[in-house]
């Protein structure tokens, strides 16, 4: 009796595929995990049976892409009433004013019923995306309270049951406070290590903890590494979720996977391959996953250098919602500094795209006879690509075409280095190879050193006798047209080709 | 799930759950197992843990069935749980109820 009336607040979320047999699974653990807080059975066998109702109802409405899409079931225990609620992704249906029984020879319609029947209140929420089905019943006073409410025992139960209510007051009213004074202290751009650190020391004096261990996934789905202790000292290892079967797991990845606080102490020892021995011996406590939305962020452990003395319910309300208050901030700063990161990626990209732009030609010579025409397109945002025309004395003119390995400013970097470098040597304009060759001479050690490459092609037209001279590096090769002759590339041991009249 | 002919009864035992998952085998077999001769189903449901409305609504199936040949359908001796379903359901008032 005891047990539950100063139980503190206990949460379970379960999310599953959108399918009877994941449902039934998730309400039998819905069942182990309200009889673990010391639920009686006849609760037991109705949260049960309206968790499976609440959950075929989700699985059934459910259709096309919302049979993709999981089946959230979360559970809140408190000690004066348990409330269920299911998100599922169907288009819903409408929850009557008033539930009746259906025909008696129905082969369905009795779900709601018995989901009616056996809660307090009923509700359906419906989104656009997401619905919500709310179930709540108010907790049965336990029977020994009613029966020796003159005795003398009695009072003192129902005095401690009203020092733990007080007891929770106190915690949530401190609880309260500590998120203000945290948001404050946001606002005036705390955040980072030294301010979890901060805060988790906080949280070990309120909760009076010895010690505090807090791990995270940093969006990784399968492991979790320490983000704070107050145990620098041990090298605590990163805990894989998904541990071959047979093995103990340990506590916090327990908690993590099961989605509910975990305990550990003189009843429940640690397994004794669990990292969180290397604390100590004896040792206490329990672990908290530590959730934003339906994603696991983290889990929170904490406990004492004992193992009897547990936390009591305020201290345990504390801790709770401190390490989730600091779950969606640390998240929140993740998302941040994601944001920040693609800020900085899109900055350079633009910084890229003007260096490229800037290596175009802005206007092509016009020699007499002659008809010359660019254009440049980049297959993404910003390429290492470029063209150059430049006239080499009164008659000749050289046609420029590259492109740098890999994308962003390096590339136009190089791009741009090279540029610089042709212009340098008009003497060499008329002999395109020899062009090629000292150009791969200056340019090979940088580029070998970052790892990048050029390929590129050079043309040289005489104006005079139209006479083409081609050379390439490893480029595309060059197609020519004539009127009155096929469209071709031209082959490197051509050496030269004599461009018609146009 | 076990099912076998009892002179003119099929009876059936050993079923842990009724549910949305099992729900439909259950019907099912029983629909197979049905012989002419069979004037009553005897349903034991003493190890049944769990029971839920699509549990119900294979067991009205199963009395629709027999109804039409005129046959009945007891459930014998249900456990706790069942039993206070079909009573919050008052399907007590369809089947007959049999405690041994």
């Amino acid at each position: 009796m005891s047990t539950l009336t100063s139980s503190p607040g206990r949460l379970m979320r379960i999310e599953c595929p959108c399918d009877l047999a994941a449902t039934r699974e998730a309400t039998r653990s819905i069942h182990l995990f309200l009889s673990q807080l010391g639920v009686p059975e006849d609760e037991l066998a109705a949260w049960e049976l309206i968790a499976a109702e609440a959950g075929n109802n989700a699985v059934e409405y459910a259709a096309g892409d919302a049979l993709k899409q999981p089946v959230e079931l979360a559970i809140e225990v408190t000690p004066t009433h348990i409330e269920l609620r299911v998100f599922d992704h169907s288009p819903g249906f409408d929850l009557p004013e008033v539930i009746e029984l259906p025909d008696p020879m129905s082969e369905g319609g009795r779900g709601l019923f018995l989901m009616s029947t056996l809660s307090n209140s009923i509700e359906y929420l419906r989104g656009r995306k997401q619905n919500c089905l709310i179930i709540r019943k108010v907790r049965a006073v336990p029977k020994e309270v009613v029966e020796t409410q003159s005795n003398a025992l009695e009072v003192a139960t129902l005095e401690s049951t009203l020092q733990c209510m007080t007891e929770e007051l106190a915690a949530s009213y401190e609880s309260l406070s500590a998120i203000f004074r945290f948001t404050s202290e946001l606002n005036r751009g705390g955040g980072g290590a030294e301010f979890t650190e901060r805060w988790l020391n906080e949280l070990r004096e309120r909760g009076g903890a010895d010690w505090f261990v807090l791990r995270l996934t940093g969006g990784s789905n399968s492991s979790i590494s320490v983000n704070c202790t107050s145990r620098p000292d041990l090298s605590l290892p990163v805990l894989k979720l998904n541990a071959p079967e047979g093995s103990p797991l340990p506590a916090e990845a327990q908690a993590a996977i099961n989605r509910f606080d975990v305990w550990f102490g003189l009843e429940s020892p640690l397994a004794e391959n669990d990292p969180l021995c290397l604390i100590g011996s004896p040792l206490s406590g329990f672990v908290h996953p530590i959730f934003v939305g339906s994603e696991l962020e983290g889990v929170m452990a904490v406990g004492r250098y004992t193992n009897t003395q547990a936390f009591n319910a305020g201290q345990v309300n504390i801790i709770h919602t401190i390490s989730d208050f600091l779950g969606i901030q640390l998240r929140n700063a993740r998302i941040q500094e994601d944001y920040l990161r693609g800020r900085l990626v899109t900055r350079e990209l633009e910084i890229a795209a003007t260096i490229q732009r800037s290596l175009l030609p802005v206007q092509l010579p016009e020699p007499p006879g002659f008809c010359l025409a660019g254009h440049s397109q980049s297959a993404s945002k910003v390429g290492g690509d470029f063209y150059d025309v430049l006239p080499v004395g009164e008659h000749g003119l050289l046609c420029i075409i590259a492109d740098v390995m890999g994308k962003g400013v390096p590339a136009a970097m190089f791009a741009a280095i090279f540029r610089s470098h042709v212009r340098s040597r008009p003497d060499l304009a008329h002999r395109p190879g020899l062009f090629l060759e000292w150009l791969n001479a200056v340019l090979f050690q940088d580029l070998d050193r970052v790892e990048m490459f050029i390929t590129a092609q050079l043309a040289f037209v005489d104006l005079r006798t139209r006479r083409l001279s081609v050379s390439s590096a490893g480029h595309c090769p060059l197609i020519v047209g004539a009127p009155g002759s096929d469209i071709r590339e031209i082959s490197m041991e051509e050496r030269c080709y004599y461009l018609n009249e146009v | 799930m076990n099912i076998h002919t009892n002179e003119n009864s099929l009876h059936v035992s050993e079923v842990p759950e009724l549910n949305a998952t099992t729900a439909g085998a259950f019907r099912d077999q029983i629909k197979s197992g049905l012989q002419p001769s069979h004037t009553h189903i005897d349903l034991d449901l003493s190890q049944t843990k769990f029971l839920d409305s699509s549990g119900l609504g294979a067991l009205i199936s199963v009395h629709k069935i027999m109804s039409s040949r005129k046959g009945v359908v007891r459930i014998i001796n249900p456990t706790t749980q069942v039993q206070q379903i079909l009573e919050l359901t008052r399907m007590h008032r369809i089947f007959e109820i049999v405690r041994n």
